[in-house]
């Protein structure tokens, strides 16, 4: 289990993980992503951004956490993500697991959300490339529905949301969907898996408070 | 003999042909089969050759054939470039199962040699694999096969490894 750290308290690629989760706060809101290291040993963050589209840079301060499991799982899920930005690039496609969220690309590059599909945030993004490779980081069935501050967080998101998009978040808001939230992803790491509500949402809170904190001075 | 042949010969090859010369004569080697670079180059080809058409005959017959990629897994693997190894690995067989070739994935999982492969390469390969399981028969025997050698290779840490692979 590890807690989050501040990439300048400790660098990801000083120590042996490859693969970990990693969070920043963009605005009014909290934004997670995967980071994990290239087959040149670079520092890549991969990451569901604005208007649906995959990003494989990170311009934010970096609060990172690895989920509880064992290297060789993560060195898979690193070269997932290598693989997934690298069919992004040439042909704008998902890997095949993740084909069965019934998502794909447009040609241009934008995110499709399919029917059944649930509509990927950043944070389920995250939780979505775990699944694909056996690895749940939640247990979503333990999450509760929380209908008000989801359609608030909605609403913050709409300028930046593509219409189909944002349609669908609120149908499934509506149905009474469980959204996790990036901390909550973030705080995950800190406990056994698959991580339960309380346990994530306190660790969520932790992750909150050492973000406005700012990393610790050397 | 005629000169000439000989000396087509003499042109084409890369360096002299005729046997060592001594003081002021040139340096020449005899490009007859069985001697110098060019047979060493022939020989090696023909071997590739046949290799090639024994994997042919093989594929015939219906033995599994393992693609040549997996010998860049497995070298890299050998050299410790997991990375590079599982990104070899996950970009071919992710191709294969992105274009419906299931039974040609099937195939590919029984002719890979385990013993080749180190741990994170074996879960890649569970991993990537994963999503498809229902529809490569011969997963589960993988799944089991691995298991074995992980219990050799890393006993205190199986469950670990292979939760949520199976």
């Amino acid at each position: 289990m590890t807690r989050a750290v501040f990439e300048a308290e400790m660098a990801f690629a000083s120590q042996p993980l490859v693969a970990a989760i990693v969070i920043c706060r963009a605005g009014d809101n909290l934004h997670s992503g995967l980071l994990y290291l290239d087959t040149n040993s670079a520092v890549r963050v991969l990451h569901l951004g604005w208007q649906d589209r995959l990003y494989n840079s990170w311009g934010w301060p970096r609060l990172w956490a690895a989920p509880d499991v064992e290297p060789e799982r993560l060195a898979s899920v690193a070269a997932l993500c290598r693989l997934i930005w690298e069919d992004y690039e040439a042909k704008k496609k998902f890997p095949y697991g993740l084909k069965f969220l019934q998502t794909s690309f447009s040609p241009n590059g934008q995110l499709l959300l399919g029917p059944g599909a649930k509509g990927l945030t950043c944070a389920t993004f995250v939780l979505a490339v775990f699944n694909s490779f056996g690895i749940q980081i939640v247990n979503e069935s333990d999450w509760p529905v929380r209908q008000d501050e989801d359609r608030r967080f909605l609403d913050r998101m709409r300028p930046h949301m593509d219409p189909g998009h944002f349609a669908l978040l609120e149908a499934e808001i509506s149905e009474g969907c469980r959204r996790i939230r990036p901390e909550e992803v973030v705080g995950a790491c800190s406990c056994h898996l698959p991580a339960l509500f309380v346990p994530s949402r306190e660790a969520g809170d932790e992750v909150i408070r050492l973000l406005d904190a700012g990393p610790r001075p050397a | 003999m005629s000169l000439r042949p000989q000396m087509f010969i003499a042109s084409y090859t890369a360096g002299p042909i005729w046997g060592r010369g001594t003081g002021d004569l040139p340096r020449f080697r005899r490009s007859i089969p069985g001697v110098g670079d060019e047979a060493e180059l022939v020989r090696q080809q023909t071997e590739a050759l046949l290799r090639q058409y024994e994997a042919q005959d093989k594929s015939a017959t219906g033995e599994e054939v393992a693609p040549m990629w997996l010998e860049d897994t497995y070298a890299y693997c050998m050299q410790s470039r997991d990375a590079e190894a599982l990104d070899v690995m996950f970009r071919h067989i992710n191709t294969l199962l992105c274009e419906d070739q299931f039974s040609k994935c099937n195939d590919l999982l029984r002719a890979i040699d385990l013993q080749r492969l180190d741990t994170h390469l074996m879960i890649g390969l569970l991993s990537i694999t994963l999503a498809a399981s229902s529809i490569l028969p011969f997963r589960s025997q993988l799944v089991s096969n691995i298991e074995s050698r992980l219990r050799k290779l890393a006993p205190d840490r199986v469950e670990r490894l292979l939760n949520g692979l199976r």
